[in-house]
């Protein structure tokens, strides 16, 4: 059975990535930034899943990598169980990498093809000396096959000769290899098809309730992430504009932001569709090299008024529901 | 009841690589009734496109094969059609937009010449006057000050963007039928949402009927009036929206819409399909979907052609399993 504590396993505060973008070739002077995440916290317990869901270019992905170090983020803090992590390099580092994992969204690129499938999940298993002799090692790949639902039988084969949903499994069993206490999912069922999607919801559902790992789920689909998450964040453009409880946030959205993307999702029923009033947003997500002045959805927002343009939204807390919202609506 | 406007009959398209022949669609039949939708669902190589660019003459041949069946377009067999009958229509009279507006625009010619180039092929007409329809067009897919951004290059438009100019694109020339091959999969759900209530409002301004492939069931229950479920090439359910959603028979489609999270509530336990879809080339000899079946039966895995059964008048679906049975 599934099990949150309160201990917090991963802890990041105030997280900063900004890309700088650099022109001239010979006297090479930075001219911007893509400011891909700005000041965003978070803080993920044991056993949980936090869903982070957003349109493509908000910054998801980028806050996973930094979380994971696999960005150094341009300021901020991030804590694994306690240890910061931000400035550690070479063995140190690596030392702690067996904490925190990740599983990409294309595993069609996210596999070594040269490699076999042995390989590839006894990787991580020998860079931090998991297992003690050969015997062993082969023992815990073949359960850990068995874990994520795939044949022992097939550990001599190369990706190529899976499926996505299978190669999927490979990752996640890789991912899970050396017992993390968190793995980053990123858009790990996108690039699934429709009945595979659900068959590995499910797995990462069944592995969490025996590993106890905590996960922070990117994805797009909300629906998706209602089904997994605990905790739901959305992100707009390099911030988290609401932060909530699974349920309080879909049954209370507030930022208008969320409340859009939720009626934009189409629902599987016709009745369901046919009577359903949609709020629109007008154009597409603005630059990040090149944010807004105020809050940064006011130029699509469809409660916009004057103060939205000039001033940034503080955040707003509901202690009774632990609701966090970015937006003026709610502010004094 | 109103003729249909195109009506396809038994296809078949096969393609023969060194691995086997693949029967890519195996025996597809439907009817497109004039301003309907049609949503075909189906997983990624079910055949879904393959059915469309068939229609249109796009199968490269060889390797693939139109092997059989009829699709009767306003009188003419689309199949039987000359390279040269076909450009006619294509475009013209049944257009098509496709799911990645990144690659199916050319990066090098200006918005401006993609467009008028459809209107050159198709009629006479003065450069002046394809420019003004051109604008027209961009206009009435939502894009501002369409007389400027005519003269841009793909590039500098966003995606939700691009796919507009997709659809402007297929619509130029006043199609009777537009077949939109998972148009808003590239994008985001709040510019998807915008396309998909474009598609439809344009759907009544212009009375065209609309084919809609995806694998999307939200994006078919909210444009469909008929669905149409493919599985590896062959048809498995068909019938109205409702019929496909409230009345459903084949226990793919059930295991389909039991399978997907819904943003309307709160699931603890989603069903999952066992199993994969069948390697194309290697297809079982009965029912494809037995295999994956919860209620498959022995004669499901006898070879030979599942029975259609008609469910009511306008609902099919080929199944052994008798009509409401469990």
């Amino acid at each position: 059975m599934k099990h949150v504590s309160e201990e917090v396993v991963l802890n990041a505060s105030n997280i900063n990535m900004h890309f700088p973008i650099y022109k001239g070739l010979v006297f090479r002077k930075k001219v911007g930034a893509v400011k891909a995440v700005n000041g965003v916290s978070i803080d993920l317990r044991r056993g949980e899943t936090i869903g982070l869901v957003g349109e493509s270019g908000c910054g998801k992905s980028t806050l996973g990598r930094c979380l994971v170090r696999l960005y150094e983020p341009t300021s901020g803090r991030v804590e694994v169980s306690h240890i910061d992590i931000t400035d550690l390099q070479g063995e140190s580092l690596r030392n702690t990498r067996k904490d925190y994992q990740m599983i990409f969204q294309d595993p069609y690129a996210s596999l070594n093809p040269r490699m076999t499938v042995f390989d590839i999940i006894a990787e991580p298993l020998k860079t931090h000396r998991m297992c003690q002799n050969n015997s062993e090692l082969k023992k815990t790949v073949s359960d850990l096959m068995v874990q994520v639902g795939l044949s022992p039988g097939y550990v001599r084969k190369y990706p190529h000769e899976f499926s996505g949903g299978q190669r999927q499994r490979i990752a996640i069993a890789r991912a899970l290899a050396v017992k993390p206490k968190v793995i980053v999912c990123d858009e790990p069922v996108s690039a699934l098809d429709v009945s595979i999607q659900a068959q590995i919801l499910n797995l990462l559902k069944d592995l969490q309730a025996e590993f106890n790992v905590s996960y922070l789920f990117i994805a797009h689909d909300l629906a998706a992430v209602r089904y997994i998450s605990d905790r739901v964040a959305v992100m707009y453009l390099g911030k988290i504009v609401e932060f909530a409880s699974r349920d309080e946030l879909f049954k209370n959205p507030k930022h208008p932001y969320t409340k859009a993307l939720m009626s934009s999702i189409p629902v599987a029923d016709p009745r369901v569709e046919r009577s359903r009033e949609r709020i629109l947003l007008t154009g597409d997500l603005p630059s990040p090299m090149n944010l807004p002045t105020g809050c940064a959805f006011h130029t699509r927002c469809n409660e916009v008024f004057e103060k939205c343009s000039k001033v940034e939204p503080e955040q707003v807390q509901f202690p009774d529901t632990n609701h966090q919202v970015n937006c003026h609506l709610y502010g004094k | 009841m109103s003729e249909a406007l195109l009506q396809v009959k038994d296809l078949k398209t096969y393609f023969y690589t060194r691995a086997g022949v693949v029967k890519a669609v195996d025996g597809i039949s439907f009817d497109l009734m004039p301003g309907k939708t049609l949503g075909i669902v189906g997983e990624s190589g079910s055949g879904k496109s393959v059915t469309m660019m068939s229609l249109l003459g796009l199968i490269p041949q060889p390797p693939g094969k139109i092997v059989g069946g009829t699709a009767f377009f306003d009188g003419v067999d689309l199949l039987t059609l000359s390279e040269k009958e076909k450009r006619l229509i294509r475009g013209k009279r049944i257009s098509m937009i496709f799911q990645d507006p990144m690659t199916s625009l050319n990066p090098y010619l200006k918005v401006a010449t993609q467009l008028t180039e459809v209107l050159f092929e198709h009629e006479r007409i003065t450069s002046k006057e394809a420019r003004k329809r051109a604008i027209e067009a961009l206009e009435q897919v939502g894009i501002p000050e369409a007389a400027n951004r005519i003269d841009h290059y793909p590039h500098q438009f966003s995606g939700g963007m691009r796919q507009r100019v997709m659809i402007a694109m297929a619509l130029i020339a006043k199609p009777q039928i537009l077949i939109a091959d998972e148009p808003t999969t590239a994008l985001d759900v709040t510019v998807q949402a915008q396309i998909l209530e474009l598609l439809k409002s344009l759907q009544k301004d212009l009375g065209m009927s609309l084919i809609i492939i995806t694998h999307d069931l939200g994006v078919v229950a909210g444009i469909s009036d008929e669905v149409l479920v493919m599985y590896a090439g062959k048809l498995v359910e068909r019938g109205s929206a409702d019929d496909i959603f409230y009345r459903t028979h084949h226990p793919y489609t059930q295991g389909l819409l039991k399978s997907i999270p819904r943003i309307d509530n709160d699931a603890s336990e989603l069903y999952s399909i066992p199993g994969l879809p069948p390697d194309p080339s290697k297809l079982p000899a009965g029912c494809p979907f037995e295999p994956r079946c919860s209620v498959s039966k022995d004669v499901c895995a006898q070879v030979g052609a599942v029975p259609v059964q008609s469910i009511s008048a306008n609902h099919e679906s080929v199944c052994y399993r008798p009509e409401g049975g469990a």
